[in-house]
């Protein structure tokens, strides 16, 4: 029985062999497995005409001199129908369906059909390695897609950087792109993080020209240039005959950057002229021709190109010996630091709180401090916007300023509103020169705008190739000098310590003596009357609302005498008076007679024995006053008694601030051989009348 | 039961039924078959994108899975389509739907469940399935539910509490084995019509996957099939199986036999990658053109 039922098998089987025999092979003739047939329908071996069921298909591809079934898509559709995979997405998509022309990209190395068009193969065969096997390239790609080596097949000339979007960068985690975006190794951008090959859109979030949508998934804080002034589909919107880019929808980005094939770096959409360097982007549009016309860039403004960097600034992003370019102050896409300011679409004026300034110039100057931190000092004192005295004036002119913009213009004139002349005067006298401010400067000032001879080179304003004296050769308007008071210096009044001077002028008057140095000879007289906070000069002499404009002299209140120079020397020469101890009895030459100076009587220089009139000194003719006979800054006509002595030494002959010898004096025209007892006793009133 | 239902009856499987099967079926074949004429009835277009399968009631709705519009479309018996839309849910890329005992059934194949459909669009019972499982088709067997496992290469029975019961099969060209089992059908005595698409055959088991049965084999011949797809019984028992490649439609006997190719106008069909099929009370085969994204009715001639 046993035998029987192992012969019935055999027997069975070898009848049923040549089912179970018949293999596949391939054209070549070599035997194939069966899952090759799986896809290579044409395979099977022996196929009755009569009995096969294989389609009749226009094949476009042809394998070994065969119209091929496999690449079709009616083939790959099979499996991919949702039964063994699901690409029914992919089928329905219109983005690199098969028969797809390739008009626009150079297809290297990649298959197409024989019409010339894409179709599955050309990027994908069943042959490569399967994707779960190291270096598999899933789904069945011919090439890479993880390094965008598949797709820069056909693309290339869309890879070049920065003329294009950049391919391997890392994008940060807070990026909103959606779950499913292809991203390469290590998170990296590649084509299809944006462009899914097969998907419903050729470029995800895109809407017709409006790339809204994928550029704020990674670039979220450049849309804050929405509403603003640089989104020129709100800016450009209602007016007619605009040049430059179209605009596309929404799409604040596109006026400025395009995605692939740009002009210029940044992806740039428009012509840059190279020889503006970074530059560029912003004057390209901020000329005289472009977009933003409204705003021209100005050449006399802050310094940019070629001025480099000198100190880390964080806060601006730069580093030593970056180059100085708009976008070290301005950010293109954000209209205000703080997101705080409600935006319209009404264009409207930038303060310096706005202006797309990367921080603002507010009350303590923080755009400008990043660099000019040596100006800070300028914050506390009196030259601070938060004085009451700017305040007064803000509130009065509807106008707001920062502590810098106050004075500066970027844009225009680093001292703004100077339209010739001395700039400094101008724009002191801004301030200087109004009811705001109790330290108006309206009258008998020190000179301005002459050549002066400056040990320490101080500044003024170039003219003509001179520098001429301004405000800025006393002062500095930033540094208040050295502060008395335990408090803040707000609205103090300054002395020869601070004062905004260029150069302490206590103890010793350093500012007066670095250009009237020959005056020093008055340190250590008996006319230094230096104090814990005046100079030796400050006594006499003041720069700013004198009461002469020549020798610009202090007030001197009411004190005695005929001419000026009589109520200057009287303010201390009297019995109230600081010099109570030399007080003058008899003065004032008679002032019927004019005098001739010595140059207009040929005998020498004016200055030997000047002579006076109700407007100053004159050198030619005028009256004889106490500056005739006396140098208040020399003791002594002679070197060797100049020396400093004893304090209060008394006076002869040959001191006593007497400007030269008795010999050299005018008065032997008139009085002749009296003329020695009328100088010796010029100020005894009885002995002087005797001859 | 676990997995393999058990490994000897595999061993016994494989040692005497394997040749007996291969032997009958190389004996038993018609090679010929007849030509059963199709007339076309219908086309139904509706806006579809991919649909992939179709069920009908006894009414004579037929409800065509359009996942790729997350949705169900009815071809009113009374004329007039319809459309049901998930609520609050989705059923994106879903392959495979059945109608069971008054419910619509929906094999969500990329989100391992199968979901209980309304006609409202409600979803009033979500069966998550186990082992990753990617669901292509379901149908009853009696209380049970079958479901075929593209992930796993495994048919699973859930019980009449939805349960698993068991699942059986593994990837592999052996009987009991599959490479992506796909459309399923019932036939009588609880026989279990498996469309094995890679494997390029069609085999019915006993519900634990036993005792296969090949009913079409690979090839691209009449009688052959090449990507069995849509798989359904018509009143007189025959297997309609739709080949998705090839677009032929071929009855077969529940024993294997070849019985007849579908033709038109003397000439065997070829529809554009044929789905899901269902015969109606009419002796209607309704087909899945998933290729061309329609639904066609053919009228079978007695």
């Amino acid at each position: 029985m046993k035998i029987f039922f192992k012969l019935m098998l055999v027997l069975i089987f070898l009848i049923g062999l040549p089912s179970v025999m018949l293999g596949q092979h391939n054209p070549d003739g070599r035997k194939v497995s069966l899952e090759c047939v799986t896809c290579h329908v044409s395979w099977h071996d022996a196929v009755n005409s009569k009995m096969s069921l294989l389609p009749e298909v226009d094949a476009p591809i042809q394998l070994q001199g065969i119209p091929a079934r496999i690449p079709m898509a009616a083939m790959c559709f099979t499996c991919h129908d949702g039964t063994v995979k699901d690409s029914r997405q992919i089928f329905a998509s219109n983005n690199h369906k098969p028969g797809m022309q390739v008009q626009h990209a150079d297809v290297q190395g990649m298959p197409l059909d024989k019409n010339g068009n894409i179709y599955c193969g050309t990027c994908h065969t069943p042959h490569s390695l399967k994707p779960d096997r190291i270096g598999g390239l899933a789904p069945f790609l011919r090439k890479e897609k993880n390094n965008s080596a598949l797709c820069l097949s056909c693309h290339s000339n869309q890879s070049k950087d920065h003329l294009n979007h950049p391919l391997k960068v890392k994008v940060g985690a807070g990026n909103k792109m959606a779950k499913n975006t292809f991203w390469g190794k290590d998170g990296t951008i590649e084509c299809m993080t944006c462009h899914p090959i097969h998907g419903t859109q050729a470029v995800t979030g895109v809407q017709g020209n409006d790339r809204s949508e994928l550029c704020s998934s990674c670039h979220e804080a450049y849309f804050k240039i929405k509403l603003t002034d640089h989104d020129l589909t709100s800016s450009l919107k209602n007016k007619s005959g605009t040049i430059g880019p179209e605009l596309g929808g929404n799409d604040p980005c596109v006026a400025c950057h395009v995605s692939h094939g740009a002009k210029a770096k940044h992806m740039w959409a428009m012509e840059i002229d190279p020889k503006l360097g970074e530059n560029g982007y912003c004057i390209g549009c901020h000329s005289n021709d472009g977009l933003g016309r409204a705003k021209v860039y100005s050449h006399v403004g802050h310094p940019v190109s070629g001025n480099l960097a000198k100190r880390n600034v964080p806060a601006l992003g730069i580093k030593i010996g970056d180059e100085l370019l708009c976008k070290t102050c301005h950010d293109p896409h954000q209209w205000e630091f703080s997101q705080k300011h409600g935006l319209s679409t009404a264009n409207e004026e930038g303060t310096e709180y706005t202006s797309f300034l990367r921080l603002p110039d507010d009350a303590q100057g923080q755009l400008c401090v990043t660099c000019h931190q040596n100006q800070a000092t300028m914050f506390s004192s009196d030259h601070s916007v938060s004085r009451e005295g700017f305040q007064q004036f803000f509130r009065e002119s509807n106008t707001l300023h920062g502590q810098c913009t106050v004075c500066h213009d970027s844009h225009t004139d680093a001292l703004g509103s100077s339209t010739g002349g001395d700039p400094y005067a101008v724009l002191c006298l801004r301030c200087h020169d109004g009811e705001y401010f109790p330290t108006s400067v309206v009258h008998n000032n020190h000179p301005m705008g002459v050549p002066f001879i400056s040990t320490s080179k101080l500044g003024g304003y170039k003219k003509d190739g001179q520098t001429l004296l301004s405000c800025n050769t006393c002062h500095d308007p930033h540094k208040w000098g050295k502060t008395v008071e335990s408090s803040k210096t707000a609205d103090l009044k300054g002395d020869d310590r601070n004062s905004f001077l260029n150069i302490s002028n206590w103890p010793e008057p350093k500012l007066c003596l670095d250009c009237h140095s020959k005056k020093a000879t008055v340190l250590m007289t008996d006319h230094d009357l230096s104090d814990p906070s005046r100079s030796a000069c400050s006594l006499c002499h003041t720069p700013h609302n004198a009461e002469t404009q020549y020798g610009i002299l202090a007030r001197w209140g009411g004190s005695p005498g005929e001419s000026f120079n009589e109520k200057h020397c009287f303010s201390c020469h009297n019995k109230d008076g600081l010099a109570a101890n030399k007080l003058v009895e008899g003065y004032s030459h008679p002032r019927e007679f004019g005098i001739l100076s010595p140059a207009a009587r040929g005998q020498g220089s004016w200055l030997d024995f000047p002579i006076f009139t109700e407007g100053g000194p004159s050198q030619t003719v005028g009256h004889i006053d106490c500056f005739t006979c006396h140098d208040p800054h020399t003791w002594s006509y002679k070197a060797e008694l100049q020396k400093p002595g004893r304090v209060n030494e008394e006076g002869n002959d040959l001191t006593s601030f007497l400007r030269n010898p008795s010999q050299r004096t005018l008065c032997t025209d008139c009085h002749g051989e009296n003329t020695l007892w009328k100088y010796n006793y010029y100020h005894d009133p009885v002995k002087r009348k005797r001859y | 039961m676990n997995r393999a239902l058990t490994k000897s009856t595999n061993m016994r499987m494989n040692k005497y039924l394997i040749p007996l099967l291969i032997s009958g079926i190389s004996l038993g074949q018609d090679p010929i078959g007849l030509e059963i004429n199709f007339s076309l009835v219908q086309e139904y277009e509706a806006g579809f994108t991919f649909p992939t399968d179709l069920c009908g009631n006894e009414q004579g709705d037929v409800f065509v899975l359009d996942a790729m519009n997350d949705r169900v479309v009815v071809l009113k018996a009374s004329g007039g389509t319809s459309e049901i839309k998930p609520q609050r849910d989705s059923f994106y890329k879903a392959v495979g739907i059945a109608y069971i005992n008054g419910d619509l059934w929906i094999a969500d194949t990329p989100r391992s469940r199968l979901l209980k459909l309304q006609l409202d669009g409600r979803i009033s019972e979500v069966i998550k399935l186990d082992h990753g499982i990617e669901p292509v088709d379901v149908i009853a067997a009696g209380a049970y539910k079958v479901v075929s496992d593209r992930m796993n290469h495994s048919i699973t029975v859930l019980d009449e509490n939805a349960k698993e019961k068991y699942h059986w099969g593994s990837r592999g060209e052996g009987f009991g084995q599959f490479i992506n089992p796909g459309f399923m059908a019932m036939a009588p005595e609880n026989r279990l019509i498996i469309g094995d698409i890679l494997n390029r055959r069609v085999v019915s088991y006993s519900q634990s996957g036993r005792y296969p049965q090949v009913i079409a084999k690979p090839g691209v011949e009449r009688g052959q099939i090449f990507r069995p797809k849509g798989i359904d019984l018509d009143a007189q028992g025959r297997i309609w199986i739709a080949d998705g490649y090839t677009g032929a439609i071929q009855a077969f006997s529940v024993s294997g036999k070849f019985i007849g190719i579908a033709t038109n106008k003397g000439k065997s069909i070829a529809l554009k990658g044929p789905m899901g099929i269902w015969v109606d009370k009419q002796n209607r085969l309704w087909v899945v053109e998933a290729f061309a994204s329609k639904v066609s009715v053919w009228q079978i001639s007695k």
